[in-house]
């Protein structure tokens, strides 16, 4: 819950504990970020690809013409769950959108192309943005912070097995960079491992 | 449309607000933090920080350098749970 003189204050069971560990590995993954698309925030705009999961989840149907919002896993992940329920997505890229409109709900969209722009017409819009890192612990850790491009966010800086210049401290997974699958995350994991096990003395 | 786009959900600090800031000559999110008071509230910036400088980023075009300092704890925690704290638990 919070670095701390050193060490690493602990919620457990309602009591506070500061532990102190000669290495601290930060796994703590990603957070979802706030879009600031200007909008009057109409019913059927899903903000975030967890909403629409949970939406498809309670067999909520979107609408019939869909603008989903976002690339990479999570965009992918939504044009996926749209085409299983029949719903054929019109992909917009992140920084393309410009609004969206409607009063009881969203009913258009305009969306920049170069130095046009042009409005497509719906009844559902999806923003399925990349969460970004939680930096944030191992940033009171004094790990070094910078901006991850690709990923357009704060991310703390390390070397490729997750070393960071702060003594002692690692960070693995989703938190330090972008990864195309679960299983390449798990073994960034178990790379980062071995980094703290071998710096500790112990088993490559 | 409406002009009240929050960028900091706990502050209600709106994107125009932001922008205000910037056209103010605000560079950094530091800067924008102490004009406007996001980042500042119930999550410490964990919610507005990236949008931030993402926005700041599409006004100057330049790489942002660096976030808010982020302080302890990452999330709130009753006063009681601290003030109850045991010893060190060495590992």
């Amino acid at each position: 819950m919070a670095t701390f003189d050193n060490g690493t204050l602990v919620l457990r069971d309602g009591a506070v504990t500061l532990v102190r560990a000669r290495a601290r590995l930060f796994a703590n993954g990603c957070h979802e970020v706030v879009g600031t698309l200007r909008t009057q925030r109409p019913p059927r705009r899903l903000q975030r690809a967890r909403a629409l999961c949970r939406a498809l989840c309670h067999g909520v149907l979107l609408g019939e013409r869909v603008v989903l919002v976002g690339a990479g896993a999570w965009g992918e992940a939504a044009a996926q769950a749209l085409a299983a329920l029949g719903r054929r997505a019109t992909r917009v890229r992140e920084g393309e959108i410009v609004a969206a409109h409607g009063t009881s709900a969203v009913s258009k969209v305009t969306v920049r192309e170069g130095d046009r722009e042009r409005t497509l017409p719906c009844d559902a819009l999806v923003v399925a943005e990349e969460p970004v890192a939680s930096y944030e612990l191992a940033g009171q850790a004094e790990a070094e912070l910078g901006w991850d491009a690709q990923r357009r966010c704060f991310a703390p800086k390390s070397d490729d097995e997750g070393a960071t210049r702060a003594p002692g401290v690692y960070v693995a997974g989703s938190l330090r960079r972008r990864f195309a699958s679960h299983l390449e995350r798990e073994a960034d994991g178990v790379r980062v491992a071995r980094r703290v096990a071998r710096d500790l003395g112990g088993a490559p | 449309m409406s002009a009240k786009v929050l960028v900091c959900r706990c502050e209600d600090v709106t994107l125009d607000e932001v922008e205000e800031a910037l056209a103010g000559g605000q560079r950094d999110i530091e800067s924008v933090k102490r004009y406007t008071g996001l980042g500042t509230g119930w999550c410490q910036g964990k919610q507005c920080v990236n949008a931030c400088a993402r926005i700041i980023a599409a006004h100057t075009g330049a790489v942002p350098a660096a976030p808010i300092t982020p302080r302890p704890p990452l999330h709130p925690i009753p006063l009681g749970a601290l003030a109850a704290m045991g010893g060190d638990d060495d590992a």
